[in-house]
């Protein structure tokens, strides 16, 4: 009897393996296109995912910093120094967004993301020299560079699957805000991490964005 | 020149100034911007609050400038949103950059200005309300029924581009209750209720919120009358069959812990530990398989001519149903217990009662070392060469405590029984019997089982052995002693049969006394007075100390059931024998058979129960 059970069910492991070969023989014969759109859409989802989640964590990080330093600050002084990012040239409404190519949006989020790398590391490696350490500020930032590492990993594999090559995305915007950062005053100390902040948070935000977009411009058009 | 015309002109604005306050007129009070969202992330609005007119006409004025730039721009829409407000349209809509707005307040007096307000489109964003929200009782018919809210996103929100995100959240009450359910709907645009009430009206409202922005308004208020007949059996259903459930469980539990053990028992009855007769470790642990082969039983093979000079004459069986000889085997001494029921017709035929344990022949070894000190083992020996007359061969065991029969064959053709204590009678000791053995006996079996008997009461001694007639012989012939002397004729057996043997009669038990055991390991035996059984007395008379005995059983009572031999002179009633000093001898048994003598002096008597205790304390 068992042996009887041992052979069915052996037949069966070679029937549903000769099936699964079937399958995957049939997969790898599907065109390069078709490979494409298949992973595109789940790379998407998870860059979306995690940008929402950075953008997110940097808002929470601003916020609470803002909260402790409101009194200090000038807004408007903040404001009038312009992000390191601002170079770069990003759509402001959302018909100059659809207007854009996927491989264009790509590049504009990883020139975004690229710029951000330097900063941020300079960031958290001051903020001990904060008066104040908002509460999980260390923790947040660490999360915030992990995720965009994560993002830009993502970010050039859809790239190289929609042809891009790496020289393509080589740029980013240089930071050069050291100094302040290095500075002893307070003020210029505080008034430099909120510049920092701001600019972050603007950025993210763009960032989530266009790849929200995409990613609803991806699946409409396989859909179609 | 100039500075005259200056101050002039300053000196009249002065002047109307002056006359205006003292009309009660004054510039208009400072406007506040309160509000400033878009509805879709596409398009603005701010709002202000008017401060106090001073009496006079005022015009608002909002300017702003975008940062990074100089260029100062007055608001392109003052109508579109109502009253005191400004709408930038699309085109004047950038996102992310800063917008840095100001209302102005002008009116005849002067102009008043409102605090900056610093607007990021990206960070305003406010959608309005789902709109066409529909609510539905739906009764599936496999489940239970649930009330069905659907909406959609409001007009101005792109979400098809995935340009705006929304996420919506339901809240709900009936007419009576006081706090609103909140329900998060995700970003679907249904929502389904499950737990409601029947016959009440249900108020619902929707509202939503874009991804990184704020909540809007709640919609418009909806409301559906439940019914009153709708079935919700479902869920009582379900809280019926877990109160059940659980109620079940508890008397479970409660009967398990109360009665534990029982039940246990009585689901899991204890495993019987393998029982093989006539098994000895022991001498498997020696080496010496012979001694092992013959603690089954069988000695040697084929076995010898000296058969018949084994047999007794006759084998008495005591019918009586009392005594039995009870298989007081332990694990480690298979034994060969020669358990024998003795049927005892007459009164005064002997009860002998062997339960003993079985005691080996030297060629057993282990405990029975010193063969020629203890007589037993001979007659063991006998017997098992009486056995090993009958072919021996080696049947699988068949261990049962019930009733085993001894088989013993007898001239071939018949074959005697030993039986064992009968199951329903007596519970059965010892859980070992030696192995199956089927036996035939090539020569008369009484005058063999005579012989055996005669040193048998050392025999009684002796475990029982199982002996099952294995094929054909199945049949067995059941001897029966009948009495003592028993008809040699007849094929005796100590019969036990399994099932109760009607025939056997009770009998009273009598007790006897060792008187001694000669060098033929011959148990004398005296008989008894019942009124004295004192254990000292002495025979009365040398000729009654010949009498030999044979060991039927051993009672459960610990009482060795003997049957005077046939042979013997007198014939004494037989009698049971109560353990004395002879319990020294009969300790012998027990503890170190292999130094034991049976040396009985006086008048000693053999409990056989004793004798089994220590047996059976050998052997475990």
């Amino acid at each position: 009897m068992n042996a009887k059970a041992r052979g069915s069910l052996l037949m069966v492991l070679l029937m549903s393996s000769l099936l699964l070969w079937k399958n995957v023989a049939s997969l790898s014969h599907c065109t390069a296109k078709l490979a494409h759109q298949t992973t595109l859409p789940r790379l998407l989802e998870h860059a979306t995912i995690l940008s929402d989640s950075i953008h997110v964590l940097t808002s929470e990080l601003c916020h609470d910093f803002t909260t402790l330093y409101s009194q200090d600050t000038d807004i408007f002084s903040v404001l009038r120094k312009r992000c390191h990012t601002a170079s770069i040239t990003t759509p402001s409404d959302k018909e100059e967004i659809l207007k854009m190519k996927e491989k264009d949006l790509i590049i504009l989020v990883i020139y975004l993301m690229r710029s951000w790398d330097d900063p941020l590391s300079h960031l958290m490696a001051q903020a001990v020299h904060l008066p104040e350490v908002p509460l999980n500020f260390m923790e947040k930032s660490q999360s915030i560079q992990e995720k965009i590492q994560q993002l830009l990993e993502g970010l050039k594999t859809m790239a190289r699957q929609l042809g891009l090559q790496v020289t393509d995305y080589v740029d980013y915007a240089v930071w050069t805000e050291l100094a302040p950062l290095n500075s002893d005053k307070g003020k210029d100390f505080t008034d430099a991490f909120h510049h920092l902040c701001h600019c972050l948070l603007r950025d993210t935000y763009k960032v989530d964005s266009f790849l929200k977009v995409l990613k609803a411009y991806v699946s409409h058009d396989r859909h179609k | 020149m100039q500075e005259n015309v200056t101050r002039a002109v300053v000196f009249t604005l002065l002047l109307c100034l002056n006359i205006r306050l003292l009309n009660g007129e004054s510039p208009p009070g400072k406007p506040v911007i309160f509000k400033c969202s878009s509805p879709e992330k596409e398009t603005f609005t701010c709002w202000w609050k008017p401060g106090a007119n001073g009496g006079l006409p005022t015009n608002y004025t909002l300017t702003y400038y975008k940062e990074g730039e100089d260029t100062i721009y007055e608001c392109p829409d003052y109508n579109t949103s109502g009253p005191n407000s400004c709408y930038f349209s699309k085109k004047f809509t950038s996102l992310w950059s800063v917008y840095i707005i100001r209302v102005y307040a002008t009116n005849k007096m002067g102009i008043s200005a409102s605090d900056e307000r610093l607007v990021d489109v990206a960070y305003i964003v406010e959608p309005n309300p789902p709109k066409n929200v529909t609510l539905e009782i739906q009764q599936p018919e496999d489940g239970k029924p649930y009330l069905w809210i659907k909406w959609v996103p409001p007009t101005l929100a792109d979400t098809a581009s995935g340009w705006l995100l929304l996420q919506y959240e339901v809240r709900l009450k009936h007419e009576k209750a006081v706090e609103w359910e909140i329900y998060f709907a995700g970003q679907q645009t249904n929502f389904k209720v499950l737990s409601f009430y029947p016959g009440y009206k249900y108020l619902v409202h929707v509202r939503c919120k874009p991804d990184h922005g704020l909540w809007s308004k709640w919609s418009e208020e909806h409301s559906i009358e439940i019914p009153s007949d709708l079935n919700m059996n479902d869920e009582t259903t379900w809280i019926f069959v877990a109160i059940l459930s659980a109620v079940i469980c508890l008397v479970m539990v409660w009967a398990v812990a109360f009665k534990g053990y029982r039940m246990m028992t009585c689901i899991l009855p204890p495993v019987p530990g393998p029982k093989i007769k006539g098994f000895d470790t022991r001498l498997l642990e020696t080496g010496k398989t012979e001694e092992f082969l013959t603690a089954f039983g069988c000695q040697g093979f084929p076995p010898t001519s000296d058969c018949e000079d084994l047999l007794v004459e006759f084998l008495e069986v005591n019918d009586s149903e009392d005594q039995q000889l009870m298989p007081s085997f332990s694990k480690k001494y298979p034994g060969q217990g020669v358990k024998f029921r003795h049927p005892d017709r007459d009164n005064d035929s002997g009860h002998g009662s062997c339960d003993s344990p079985s005691l080996l022949s030297e060629k057993c070894g282990g405990p029975w070392a010193n063969p020629r000190t203890f007589h037993i083992p001979k007659v063991i020996e006998k017997l098992e060469n009486l056995e090993a007359n009958i072919t021996c061969t080696w049947d699988p065991l068949n261990i049962s405590t019930e009733g085993k029969i001894f088989n013993f064959h007898t001239n071939g053709s018949r074959s005697s029984t030993w039986p064992l204590p009968q199951p329903s009678q007596h519970k059965p000791r010892s859980p070992y019997h030696s192995t199956a053995e089927v036996c035939k006996l090539p020569m008369g079996p009484k005058a063999a089982l005579a012989t055996v008997l005669d040193k048998s009461v050392k025999d009684a001694l002796k475990f029982s052995k199982s002996i099952e007639i294995g094929g054909e012989e199945k049949a067995v012939k059941k001897m029966e002693v009948e009495s003592f002397p028993a008809k040699t004729e007849q094929d005796t057996a100590w019969l036990l049969p399994q099932e109760k043997t009607p025939f056997i009669p009770e009998k009273t038990l009598d007790y006897v006394e060792i008187h001694k055991v000669n060098k033929d390991g011959a148990l004398s035996l005296t008989p008894k007075q019942k009124n004295s059984i004192d254990q000292t007395e002495k025979p009365q008379a040398s000729e009654i100390s010949k009498e030999y005995v044979k060991v039927v059983r051993v009672t459960d009572n610990n009482i060795l059931v003997l049957v005077p031999d046939p042979r013997a002179q007198n014939k004494e009633a037989p009698r049971s024998l109560q353990q004395n000093q002879a319990e020294k001898d009969t300790s012998c048994f027990t503890a170190t058979p292999s130094n034991c003598r049976l040396h009985l002096g006086g008048s000693d008597y053999l409990d056989p129960a004793s004798l089994t205790h220590s047996f059976h304390g050998q052997f475990e």
